[in-house]
């Protein structure tokens, strides 16, 4: 029996070479279709970890404080809810310091406000920042492109280099936010673009300005307080458990606060990851279906073509079996060079796709995408993919080979001969 | 986008009609202290009944934008606005006490005007819907003191100082006021934010009589925050006793065709 089986083996492995260019092309439409889903998983989980990540260190951090019912308003940005926390000092964050797992604490008030540059207004989300706290938090300043960082006291703005471009800002211009206060009264105040910042996540470029935390609690009439406590974390992965244990632990010490992880704080963004998964599997459907057609196709041509083939395997001896037996091992042989060839190709892709990306600028610009994310999109290295690739390519492609094989084997073996 | 803006600049004019409505009005007295001066003031801001034909011009960049409206008022707390220029036909605006609805005739529908849309600005921050709707009486928000007398246009004013009082939070924090002192009709405003930084200013370029009472009846407002950027309010033509039914200011008013 395993002689017969070897046997099978090499008149297969005859054939597969026997016929190189027929091989090949099948051989390629499966490649192809396998290396696009792992090309595409790549970037899809690369888009995801970096989404997530300019999240986390440009908007939400990773766990926010803010005063209760605050969470619940926070998209109107109300400044009738704010915290005690203004310095670093304040007994709730000297109690949110408290616990290990915490490795930075920062506050902002964040409001709603008018870019004016005399000309044009442009509606923005202002936030007032800590320069010495923040960078604990935050990694804001890692992008600033032209100018400096802002400094304690100073009427100076950060803002966005696309924003600064839209309203014809540049460094040392001056512009008026206009905004108003805590107690709802009109407020205008002169500020010098300070810095410009250029950062993967496309609001903070296009929509948001940047000015000294006691600038922004004065102007605001706001002393001492503050809309959110930022908190980074030592590790992902502890967020929700520091969420929960906070909220438990503060509540317990008599603050009357909202916690909230940064995945509470960015639904939108989750929603279209999770839109995303749905995406990944529909695609893995039309994979499937590219490598069945190729097969289905291959198989099919090849059994038209060797229809008289078959008669004299018929006459010689082969039943039904040996022949579906043939056809299976072909195309197992066809599922598996394009495994190999897919995995090959996709380990070279996402070699250049993690270490240099994927300029999305050049592709669409300055469209926003649903994402937060903008700039070059990186790959991630996910061997699982690969070996669910390789294996769904080995496992298809005798799945789909095995209807056309039947029929061949089926064929009378006088009339086969007379194939023309 | 069109729409939003469009729509964004209807609520610029209704906002501005209510505040020039407030300014427009003066009668002759005689008034000694910076408060009395001033309650003559918010005493005219309260004009009972009248029916107003009027225009309003933005002017932007070089850019003019006019649009043609009537208007029934009732005391500050009351009022129904409807375009009628070719492009605004048919939308209208109610004011009832601190409540704003407004009406769209390409939705036909009735949209009420709350929450953070109220602090709106128009074009960004000209006027507000907050702005609109504040109907407090400017004695009971703001400490006003005399700082001197000065001709405007050829009148010669009170200037008055105001400062938002503590724990009144109006929408500036001070303003500064020319006051006719022979017709008690504010000649000229200018308004503050909390910072001290004046955004805005109303000038009367004209005023005319309507038998005891005088009334401005041509205001432009500067927004000194935005270059060449102004809005001047004309009133045609008005009536002071107009036919008011209960329905008049009402919901079923405001959504008919």
């Amino acid at each position: 029996m395993p002689r017969q089986i070897n046997y099978y083996v090499r008149l297969a492995l005859k054939n597969l070479a026997r016929h190189r260019r027929r091989t090949l092309l099948t051989v390629l439409a499966v490649a192809v279709g396998l290396w696009a889903f792992i090309v595409m998983d790549s970037l899809l989980a690369g888009v995801d970890r970096d989404s997530g990540r300019n999240v986390i260190d440009l908007e939400t951090s990773h766990v926010q404080v803010s005063a209760a019912g605050y969470f619940a308003h926070r998209d109107e940005l109300p400044l009738d809810k704010t915290l005690a926390a203004g310095t670093a000092d304040s007994k709730l964050i000297k109690m949110i310091r408290s616990d290990s797992r915490v490795s930075g604490v920062t506050s902002r008030i964040r409001f709603a406000a008018q870019l004016n540059n005399g000309t044009d207004e442009f509606p923005v989300v202002a936030v007032g920042l800590d320069p010495h706290r923040d960078p604990e938090v935050f990694t804001l300043t890692d992008y600033i492109v032209a100018g400096r960082k802002l400094q304690n006291g100073e009427y100076g703005a950060s803002l966005g280099k696309k924003l600064a471009e839209l309203m014809e800002l540049k460094i040392g211009d001056s512009f008026t936010l206009v905004m108003r206060t805590a107690a709802n009264t009109f407020q205008a105040i002169d500020l010098e673009v300070v810095g410009l910042v250029n950062s993967p996540h496309p609001m903070v470029n296009t929509g948001m300005v940047f000015l000294p935390l006691d600038v922004a609690a004065n102007v605001l009439g706001l002393d001492g307080r503050v809309t959110e406590i930022d908190l980074r974390l030592g590790g992902e992965e502890a967020v929700d458990r520091v969420t929960k244990d906070l909220r438990s632990s503060l509540k317990s010490s008599g603050f009357n606060v909202d916690v909230s992880s940064w995945k509470d704080l960015s639904g939108s963004f989750l929603a279209i990851s999770q839109g995303k998964r749905l995406y990944n599997g529909i695609f893995l459907g039309l994979v499937m279906v590219i490598a069945a057609v190729g097969i289905v196709n291959s198989v099919l041509l090849a059994t038209i073509e060797r229809t008289r083939e078959i008669g004299t395997l018929k006459a010689i001896g082969m039943n039904e079996g040996d022949i579906v037996r043939l056809f299976l091992l072909e195309s197992t042989g066809i599922g598996l060079l394009g495994g190999i060839v897919a995995v090959g190709l996709g380990i070279a892709t996402n070699l250049y796709l993690v270490n240099v990306g994927i300029d999305l600028t050049s592709m669409i610009g300055d469209m926003e995408v649903g994402y937060p994310i903008n700039g070059v999109i990186y790959g991630v290295w996910n061997w699982t993919t690969m070996v669910v690739a390789f294996l769904f390519g080995l496992a298809i492609c005798p799945l789909v080979g095995w209807w056309p094989s039947r029929n061949a084997a089926r064929k009378d073996p006088v009339e086969a001969l007379r194939h023309a | 986008m069109w729409m939003k803006r469009n729509m964004y600049m209807k609520r610029f004019f209704i906002a501005t009609i209510f505040l020039v409505g407030a300014l427009a009005t003066g009668i002759p007295a005689q008034a000694v202290t910076p408060l009395e001066i001033m309650e003559k003031v918010d005493q005219q801001a309260y004009i009972g009944k009248a029916r107003f034909e009027a225009t309003l011009v933005m002017s932007s960049r070089g850019r003019d934008v006019v649009k043609e409206m009537v208007a029934v008022t009732e005391g500050s707390s009351r009022a129904f606005v409807e375009f009628t220029n070719a492009r605004d036909r048919g939308t209208k605006y109610l004011k009832i006490d601190k409540e704003l609805w407004m009406y769209f005739p390409d939705a036909e529908d009735i949209v009420k005007i709350s929450g953070h849309m109220l602090r709106q600005g128009m074009m960004g921050s000209d006027v507000s819907y907050e702005e609109a709707l504040e109907s407090n009486r400017l004695v009971d928000s703001y400490d006003i003191s005399l700082a001197g007398e000065e001709p405007v246009n050829g009148e010669q004013c009170y200037v008055l100082e105001l400062k938002a009082k503590p724990g009144k939070n109006p929408a500036y924090a001070t303003r500064k006021m020319w006051v006719s002192k022979e017709k008690y009709v504010s000649m000229k405003e200018q308004l503050f934010a909390q910072s001290g930084k004046m955004v805005k200013v109303a000038t009367t370029e004209e005023v005319r009589q309507f038998g005891g009472r005088y009334l401005a009846t041509k205001v432009v407002m500067d927004n000194l925050l935005k270059k060449d950027s102004k809005t001047v309010f004309i009133i045609k033509k008005i009536d002071f006793n107009p036919a008011i039914t209960p329905e008049t200011f009402s919901l079923k008013q405001l959504g008919k065709h």
